[in-house]
C-alpha cells in the first residue's frame, strides 16, 4: 500500500487476468474526505475508510463490465451516511464530489476500459490476419489495421483544501466536518441518533 | 506568507480544474488550456508562493537540453534535486509556450508520428511531474497559509 502524507492508497491485486493499478485518494490535512450531498448539493467531509473507498470504486468498476476487489461475499458494504445540513441518508458513494467521480472514471478508462478495448482491437486485427477472404461467387477483401491507443495520463486527486470545521458526536464518538456557520445539526451522520450542536 | 481562506480555497479549486483540464481535455484544445494553466501558474499568488522562491535554482540551458531531448535516441535527463526539477519543469513549460514545435519534435524522437500521441507523450513525460509535485506543495503551502504547522519528521 502507497501512503504519502494526506493521501491514502487502494492497490488492486490479483493474478491471471486481472489488473493492478492503485488509487491515491486525498484527504485534508484532518484526513476528513469531502463529500456532497446529492439532495441538498452542500459538502461536507467525513472519515472514510479504504472499504468505503473500494465499494466506491467496484461499482464504478462494475458499470464497465468488472469485478474489483475482494468479491461481493467478502466485501462490506459502506454504512449509511447522513448529510449534517438536510438530514438525507445514503450510502457514501452516492454522495462522491464530481471530482472524485470524474478520478474514479479516468482511473477506470485508463486502466481498464482502453486496455480492453486494445486487446480486443489486437486480437480482431489478428483473427482476420490483415488480408482477404476469396472463394465461390463473391470474393471479398477485409483489412483491419489497428494501431494501439495512446495511454492518457494518469489522473490525479486533490489537494484537498483544509476547510469546514469538525463536529464530534457523541453518541458514536465519530466526527464530521461541516460548514462553519452551521449550528442546525439534528441527526448524527453514522448512527442516526437525534441531536444537538452544542 | 498570510492568505485569507477563501483566497487558498479559490486558488486550490482553479489549479485542480486547470491541472485536470491541461491532462484530460481534448487534444484538440490542447493549446487553450496549455496557455490557461499557465497564466494561472503565472498569477496565482498561492502558487507564485510556491514557485517564486525556485526560480533561481534552474540552471539548466534549455536549448541543450532540448537538443537532447529531441535527439535519437533521446536523452531526458533531471536534476536529482526535487527544487530544482521543479524549477527546470516549469522553464520548460514556459519555454514550449514559445516554442510548441518543441512538443512535436519530443514525440518524433520517441517514434510518435500522429500529433495526438505526441501531445500525450508529452503530458506524460514533462507535464504530469510537473503538475504531481506542484499539487503536493500548493497542499502544503494552503495548509501553512491557514495555520497548520505539519509534524516534524
Amino acid at each position: 500500500m502507497e501512503d504519502s502524507g494526506d493521501n491514502f492508497a487502494e492497490r488492486k491485486n490479483a493474478e491471471g487476468g486481472r489488473v493492478h493499478f492503485d488509487v491515491l485518494v486525498s484527504t485534508d490535512r484532518d484526513h476528513f474526505f469531502r463529500l456532497t450531498c446529492p439532495s441538498c448539493g452542500r459538502d461536507f467531509k467525513i472519515q472514510i475508510d479504504q472499504s468505503d473507498l473500494q465499494w466506491a470504486l467496484g461499482s464504478y468498476c462494475q458499470r464497465v463490465g468488472y469485478d474489483i476487489g475482494l468479491g461481493d461475499s467478502r466485501q462490506r458494504r459502506p454504512d449509511r451516511i447522513r448529510c449534517p445540513y438536510c438530514a438525507y441518508g445514503g450510502e457514501s458513494v452516492q454522495m462522491h464530489t464530481e471530482e472524485t467521480v470524474a478520478y474514479f472514471r479516468r482511473i477506470i478508462r485508463r486502466e481498464l476500459v482502453i486496455p480492453m478495448l486494445n486487446k480486443w482491437a489486437s486480437g480482431l486485427e489478428e483473427s482476420l490476419g490483415g488480408g482477404g477472404h476469396s472463394g465461390g461467387l463473391f470474393s471479398m477483401s477485409v483489412e483491419v489495421k489497428h494501431s494501439r491507443s495512446v495511454l492518457p495520463v494518469r489522473p490525479m486527486h486533490g489537494p484537498e483544501p483544509p476547510d469546514l470545521k469538525i463536529v464530534t458526536f457523541l453518541c458514536c464518538g465519530k466526527k464530521i466536518k461541516i460548514a462553519d456557520g452551521w449550528t442546525d445539526v439534528r441527526v448524527c451522520s453514522y448512527c442516526g441518533t437525534e441531536v444537538a450542536l452544542i | 506568507m498570510q492568505f485569507a481562506k477563501e483566497d487558498v480555497e479559490n486558488s486550490l479549486r482553479t489549479f485542480k480544474t486547470r491541472r485536470d483540464n491541461l491532462l484530460h481535455e481534448d487534444i484538440e484544445i490542447f493549446d487553450h488550456q496549455f496557455e490557461r494553466f499557465l497564466e494561472f501558474c503565472n498569477t496565482d499568488p498561492l502558487t507564485r508562493s510556491v514557485l517564486d522562491p525556485l526560480e533561481t535554482t534552474c540552471t539548466v540551458d534549455l536549448d541543450q537540453w532540448w537538443a537532447a531531448a529531441t535527439d535519437y535516441p533521446p536523452r531526458l535527463s533531471f536534476p536529482s534535486d526535487r527544487d530544482a526539477e521543479l524549477a527546470l519543469r516549469y522553464k520548460l513549460l514556459r519555454g514550449v509556450q514559445a516554442r510548441p514545435d518543441h512538443i512535436m519534435s519530443l514525440g518524433i524522437a520517441h517514434e510518435k508520428g500522429e500529433l495526438d500521441a505526441q501531445i500525450e507523450l508529452f503530458r506524460t513525460l514533462i507535464v504530469r511531474p510537473f503538475v504531481e509535485d506542484l499539487s503536493h506543495r500548493l497542499g502544503e503551502a494552503a495548509n501553512l497559509a491557514t495555520g497548520f504547522l505539519p509534524p516534524q519528521r
